[in-house]
């Protein structure tokens, strides 16, 4: 339940980039708009997505401009409903989008040091004398974001499967970012918690240890409105799909995250592990 | 205020700054201390303030926001040297350090009870460098205004203390000031009396050179009372010229006043006086300045030395006097100080020796002389050195290439003490006159030998003519007795060879008489060359070098041909191997010099050489060899024939010089006057007597001293008919005369008290019809210029030959009687 002043700032970005779609699509066949979600500030946003559309703009002729959803909800929101031309979604957004909206045409899946998927750890104190995740049980445990993929949802969905939620009560807590994740179970606080990969190395040398890897999960992926004339959507994916063989392309990748290394075909059954963790899975909304 | 004042001031302003400093001290640590205790409090309000932000964060379980907070509070908190927040198992969430070296600093641990696992240990230290830093720039601080209050203090004392003391300063500058005005004025008056006594004029002027003082020999030589002149320009009152060019001399003042030299005036200089007296002075004039340097005016001091100038330009006078006298003296001066360094040296010295005078100041004799003449010269030096007063000598040096012979006058020079400072010597070339002096003893020697000769000749002609007359009577008598005229004849004979030598003799001693004639040199050689070479045998080999055009002499050839063949047979004989004669001939005028040097009249000459290759001769034989009788032929040699060269080239108006040295052969050289043309041949009518008929009955006066002659003449003449009278002496003769009358008379020349020219021009004049023959052992020239010359050319010469005598006596008679 949000109160009313923050109700109220949420409002503001959302008619503006309502205004701005509308303007958009008086216009259409002119402008593409890119959406991508908030993992950043928008401004830090668009840093890093402008050189992409700009690239995609010369080498298709088509236009196009980076807009930053408000929030995850938002986006998926916007996503499903077609509200944006093209999208930058995560996996579990996107599971979660079609799911609700149904599916939407894909035009590629980031390649990141040349894997097409992620996985993440679930780590314990190195002195803490735990060695399986079935020694968790009756533990508590630290988790990130209830909407994070590999901080909440996947690694949930393993504990779960593995049998750790049964028996011995077991106390979980939200720590929102996978920084504090690490930090609680190094402080003590917490006997077992869910981060990325990059997070755990961070901390590795502090005394934080893996105990379990999340399965794999295909990365954040690009799709289109569903209604975007076909020739479009052949015509970005195409030089998506070969940005990695020009510099510039790769620059443009590279401004996205620098161990981006490369975009690929993605198709909908590239999701179909989490689309079963998310949909299929007990703790589903 | 006493005089302990300053220092108790200067103690007072000590103690108040010590007080200062030490207040200073105190302070500074109570404001440290309390600082700190501010510091500290605050610190830990502030630590505890953050732990509880930490412990909210910790228990919202924003881990990374309380490591971000505490990481973001050390960075921006610069005295935040460490933050550390250590969970209860240990794990440091946050360590914060900062590298930076401190000397002061707080720490504060705070325990934060967060979790139900137990306490967070929060550990914050920070520095407090900064609150002492503080400190200490507020205690500089204090410091400096410490410094600024004790230098203003200070200034303040010193400036009272000075005050105060420049107030006493004046005071006693006033008390010293009148009692150096005592002084001064006392000093004053000794000044002027001093001024007074000075025996020299002094005047003072101001430095715009107007006089401020004089003293009475100022005023008595400027003819200015001071009060007159006082104030006035020195010019004016101190006029003076230049003594020698009467120009106006610049006065000192100016220069002494603008350069602050001391000037001294020259030694010329004339004063002015006022009324006109002239005075000459010696002075100087020099600056007056003060104890800061600065010129005040000038001092001027002169004398009179009018006399003393007069003796010195006397002096200077008789100096150049004396000067010109050495410089132009022919003679060599010079004067040595006692140890031989020469000290002065004429200009006849500088020329003679060829050295400049201040190449010769400063040396030795031997610096300059080789050193056997310097031996010499220092000894005679050395003598008048020692006996103390003058000393002559001769003294001989070498220069222009020969040896000169000086006649050296030398004296002591005695300095005030009286003693000896220096020698001198005036030295007069006398080579020549030495010369001349030698050439008149041998002149006198070979007059005195020639009268000598001559006289001896004489006496033996009048012997070889009382001989020969009588040997020839009597071989006129003793025709008949072959054997008796036989012995007459040898008699004749004898006396003929006798007649001979006293030829010889009497040409050495000029008495002969000469058969002088006008001749070619040139011709006479040529004739005589067959002659020459014959007696010169092949061994030797004759050259001729005749000039062309060659003058003609005026000689006997008779003795001139003698004089060639006694050179010529002298040469031989100096020739033991074969050699070679050369006879030469040649032009020669002869100036003043030349002919000085061989006494013989200047003019044209014609010069006979004739040279051998022979042995030459050494320095004694060649003086020796014109003397007669001087043969270095031993017993083989007559030592008559050189003597009758010489006596033939002397009485032919000639000179003869002699060249040889041992071994390398003799040159005579004969200068024989020249004959112009305009001269007459001079040859006498004597020509060969022939025998004809002589005899004759006019009456014939024989006058002779020698009695004998007189008789054997008287007799010769008598057996031929003429009548004879005869006298022994002038007297007798000129008596004889009034009584008899006389043809013809016949006159020895040389008799006692009147010689027969002088009774022949006596009878000239009383008796012009009597013929006069002259008759005469002797040519020399006595009387000749009395009688007529005719007289001297027909004279007939001794002893007679009976022949000859009556020959010419027919012929005189005839003559006259033709006439």
């Amino acid at each position: 339940m949000m109160n009313l002043d923050t109700s109220f700032f949420r409002i503001i970005p959302f008619v503006f980039f309502l205004f701005l779609f509308l303007l958009k699509t008086a216009n259409a066949g002119e402008t593409l708009i890119m959406g991508v979600h908030p993992f950043l500030s928008p401004a830090e946003v668009e840093k890093k997505f402008i050189p992409l559309a700009n690239y995609l703009s010369k080498q298709t002729g088509i236009n196009i401009e980076v807009k930053v959803g408000s929030s995850y909800q938002q986006h998926i929101q916007y996503v499903g409903l077609d509200k944006v031309d093209i999208a930058y979604i995560g996996p579990a957004a996107y599971v979660i989008m079609e799911h609700q909206y149904g599916e939407k045409p894909m035009l590629a899946k980031l390649q990141v040091n040349g894997h097409s998927f992620f996985q993440g750890n679930i780590v314990v104190r190195k002195d803490s004398g735990i060695k399986t995740i079935d020694a968790l049980k009756g533990k508590r445990i630290a988790f990130g974001d209830p909407n994070s993929t590999m901080s909440y949802i996947v690694p949930h969905d393993m504990l779960h499967q593995a049998g750790v939620f049964t028996g011995k009560p077991t106390a979980h807590e939200f720590l929102h970012s996978h920084d504090n994740v690490a930090l609680g179970v190094l402080m003590g606080d917490f006997d077992a918690g869910a981060v990325k990969p990059a997070v755990f190395k961070k901390f590795e040398n502090r005394g934080l240890h893996t105990v379990a890897m999340t399965p794999k999960i295909s990365e954040h992926l690009f799709v289109t409105r569903k209604n975007l004339p076909q020739h479009q959507v052949n015509v970005l994916r195409s030089a998506m799909l070969k940005m990695n063989n020009t510099a510039s392309g790769q620059d443009a990748l590279k401004a996205i995250k620098k161990n981006v290394t490369g975009l690929m075909k993605a198709s909908s059954s590239d999701y179909d592990n989490l689309r079963k963790i998310i949909i299929d899975s007990k703790w589903k909304h | 205020m006493s005089q302990n004042s300053p220092q108790k001031l200067w103690l007072g302003l000590v103690v108040v700054l010590l007080v200062m400093l030490f207040a200073g001290r105190y302070v500074y640590n109570f404001g440290l201390e309390n600082s700190l205790e501010t510091i500290s409090a605050e610190f830990k309000r502030q630590v505890n303030l953050n732990s509880i932000i930490v412990k909210d964060r910790l228990q919202e379980r924003k881990f990374q926001l309380a490591n971000n907070y505490l990481l973001n509070l050390g960075e921006n908190s610069p005295e935040i040297l460490e933050i550390s927040l250590t969970s209860a198992n240990g794990f440091k969430l946050t360590e914060f350090s900062r590298a930076q070296a401190v000397e002061y600093e707080l720490v504060e641990v705070v325990e934060i009870p967060y979790s139900y696992k137990g306490l967070a240990k929060f550990t914050v230290r920070r520095s407090i460098d900064g609150v002492y830093l503080k400190q200490k720039q507020l205690f500089y601080l204090y410091l400096v205004g410490y410094l600024l209050v004790a230098t203003i203090l200070s200034l303040f004392v010193f400036i009272y203390i000075r005050t105060h003391r420049q107030r006493e300063e004046l005071h006693y500058e006033n008390e010293a000031r009148k009692k150096a005005a005592i002084a001064l004025q006392k000093s004053e008056e000794h000044l002027s009396i001093t001024l007074n006594s000075i025996g020299d004029g002094v005047i003072a002027t101001d430095a715009s050179g107007n006089i401020t003082r004089m003293n009475p020999v100022a005023e008595q030589l400027t003819g200015w009372p001071l009060v007159e002149a006082q104030g006035q320009p020195v010019k004016h009152i101190f006029p003076i010229i230049n003594a020698s060019t009467r120009e106006p001399i610049s006065n000192p003042v100016e220069k002494v006043i603008s350069t602050g030299e001391v000037v001294y005036l020259s030694n010329h200089t004339t004063l002015i006086a006022r009324d006109g007296t002239e005075y000459q002075i010696a002075d100087s004039a020099a600056p007056i300045r003060n104890g800061d340097d600065t010129i005040l005016g000038m001092v001027l001091i002169f004398n009179d030395v009018t006399e003393a100038y007069k003796l010195r330009q006397q002096a200077a006078e008789s100096r150049r006097d004396l000067q010109a006298v050495m410089d132009n003296s022919p003679a060599i001066i010079y004067i040595k100080d006692t140890a031989g360094h020469f000290m002065f040296v004429n200009r006849q010295f500088e020329k003679v020796f060829q050295i400049q005078l201040k190449d010769v100041i400063g040396k030795k004799l031997h610096d300059i002389f080789p050193q056997k003449t310097a031996d010499e010269i220092k000894q005679n030096d050395d003598d008048v050195l020692q006996v103390g007063h003058a000393l002559e000598s001769e003294e001989r040096t070498m220069h222009n290439g020969s040896i000169h012979t000086y006649s050296s006058v030398k004296f002591p020079l005695f300095n005030d003490e009286g003693e000896i400072y220096a020698v001198c010597g005036i030295s007069t070339d006398i080579t020549h006159n030495k010369k001349q002096e030698e050439q008149l003893r041998h002149s006198q020697k070979m007059d005195a030998l020639g009268k000598l000769t001559g006289g001896v000749a004489h006496d033996f002609n009048n012997i070889l003519g009382i001989i020969l007359g009588y040997a020839e009577l009597l071989e006129d008598s003793l025709k008949e007795q072959s054997e008796l005229a036989d012995y007459a004849q040898k008699i004749y004979a004898a006396g003929e060879r006798g007649s001979k030598i006293t030829h010889k003799l009497l040409a050495f001693s000029r008495q002969r008489s000469l058969d002088i004639k006008r001749l070619d040199l040139n011709m006479l050689l040529h004739d005589e060359q067959h002659i020459l070479e014959k007696a010169l045998t092949v061994r030797i080999k004759l050259v001729l070098e005749l000039a062309d055009e060659l003058w003609s002499v005026k000689l006997d050839r008779g003795e001139l041909e003698d004089t060639i063949l006694n050179l010529a047979i002298n040469a031989m004989h100096a020739m033991d191997k074969e050699g070679i004669l050369t006879i030469r001939t040649v032009n020669q005028h002869l100036d003043e010099k030349d002919a000085y040097r061989l006494a013989i009249n200047p003019g044209d000459y014609v010069l006979l050489s004739i040279s051998d290759t022979g042995c030459g001769m050494d320095i004694t034989t060649k003086e020796k060899i014109f003397e007669p009788f001087f043969s270095t032929k031993g017993e083989s040699g007559t030592g008559l024939g050189l003597s009758q060269v010489y006596g033939f080239v002397e009485r032919s108006g000639g000179s003869i010089s002699v060249y040889s040295e041992p071994g390398k052969g003799t040159q005579f050289v004969l200068y024989l006057p020249r004959a112009f043309s305009h001269e007459a041949n001079g040859e006498i009518a004597i020509s060969n007597e022939n025998i004809i008929d002589s005899k004759g009955n006019e009456t014939i006066l024989i006058v002779d001293d020698e009695p004998s002659l007189i008789e054997i003449t008287s007799k010769i003449l008598s057996m031929h008919g003429y009548n004879v009278f005869s006298a022994e002496n002038g007297k007798q003769a000129l008596a004889l005369l009034e009584q008899e009358n006389v043809d013809l008379m016949l006159s020895d020349v040389i008799m006692p008290e009147m010689d027969g020219y002088q009774l022949a021009t006596i009878v000239q004049e009383k008796y012009p019809s009597i013929k006069i023959q002259m008759a005469s052992g002797f040519s020399d020239d006595r009387s000749t210029d009395l009688a007529d010359s005719k007289l001297h050319e027909n004279l007939l010469n001794k002893p007679l030959n009976s022949k000859v005598l009556l020959h010419r006596i027919r012929n005189l008679l005839d003559q006259s009687s033709l006439s």
